[in-house]
């Protein structure tokens, strides 16, 4: 001991005042600090259940989002799908009331054209009757003497004789 | 009892309408031509109506015979009218 320049005594006196020392760590420091660990230890682990509860919730959440946009896609899709069938029967409905509307104008306009035109011809044929009368009249009247009219009316009996003798 | 024509002695008024005015002659031949036509003698009241133009009406008791040109005409536009 000596020749390592150690003095036994001071060794012994460090020695022991080392174990004391260490013995008052042990009982007033350990405790504290294990108890602090522990804590710590305790907080972590809770914060790791927090963050695996808030991993579950986040993905919880994200399936009941994406199952809401599905759903929402779906109600969409369905809604396009009823639009467009509702659209596309009021066209057919407004398509068949214009043809409709267009033949009942097609009819009312033949009918229009087909009255106007007896009409018209019934003028004409009125207008040619008038003409015709008119012109036999000038002639008869021009070209009838006392004896063509004597004439006429020996013709007129004769027709008369005749029916009357159909008649019986 | 009949007449000197062979038709029953009561006679019949008849209204005629000429074109022309009826001299006694005329008259006389219309008067037995219708009294031939209708087998009984005629009392002839002869009127002139230019309008008819021809040939002759005569209205016997409730017969009328119409035997015009204007009636003829008539059936004539008549007939134009209605495209027969």
């Amino acid at each position: 001991m000596e020749a390592l320049g150690l003095d036994l005594a001071v060794f012994v006196g460090q020695l022991v005042s080392f174990l004391i020392l260490l013995g008052l760590l042990v009982y007033f420091g350990y405790k504290p600090v294990r108890k602090m660990l522990d804590e710590r230890s305790r907080r972590i682990k809770e914060s790791m259940e927090r963050v695996e509860a808030t991993k579950q919730e986040h993905a919880r959440a994200q399936v009941e989002l994406q199952e809401q946009i599905s759903e929402a896609r779906r109600q969409g899709q369905s809604i396009i799908a009823q639009a467009k069938q509702e659209a596309e029967e009021f066209k057919e409905k407004a398509r068949q009331e214009a043809r409709q509307e267009a033949q009942a104008i097609i009819d009312k306009t033949g009918v229009e054209l087909a009255r106007q035109r007896d009409k018209i011809v019934g003028d004409l044929r009125r207008e040619f009757a008038d003409i015709v009368i008119l012109a036999a009249e000038r002639v008869i009247s021009e070209t009838l003497d006392r004896k063509r009219h004597r004439k006429l009316i020996e013709q007129a009996l004769k027709e008369s004789a005749t029916f009357r003798e159909d008649q019986r | 009892m009949t007449s000197d024509r062979g038709h029953a002695e009561t006679a019949l008024h008849a209204q005629v309408v000429t074109a022309f005015p009826l001299d006694g002659e005329d008259k006389e031949w219309l008067s037995r031509q219708l009294e031939e036509l209708v087998e009984h003698n005629l009392i002839i009241d002869a009127k002139v109506d230019p309008s008819i133009i021809g040939g002759f009406k005569a209205k016997i008791g409730d017969t009328l015979i119409d035997a015009s040109i204007r009636s003829k005409l008539e059936a004539l536009r008549r007939s134009l009218v209605e495209g027969c």
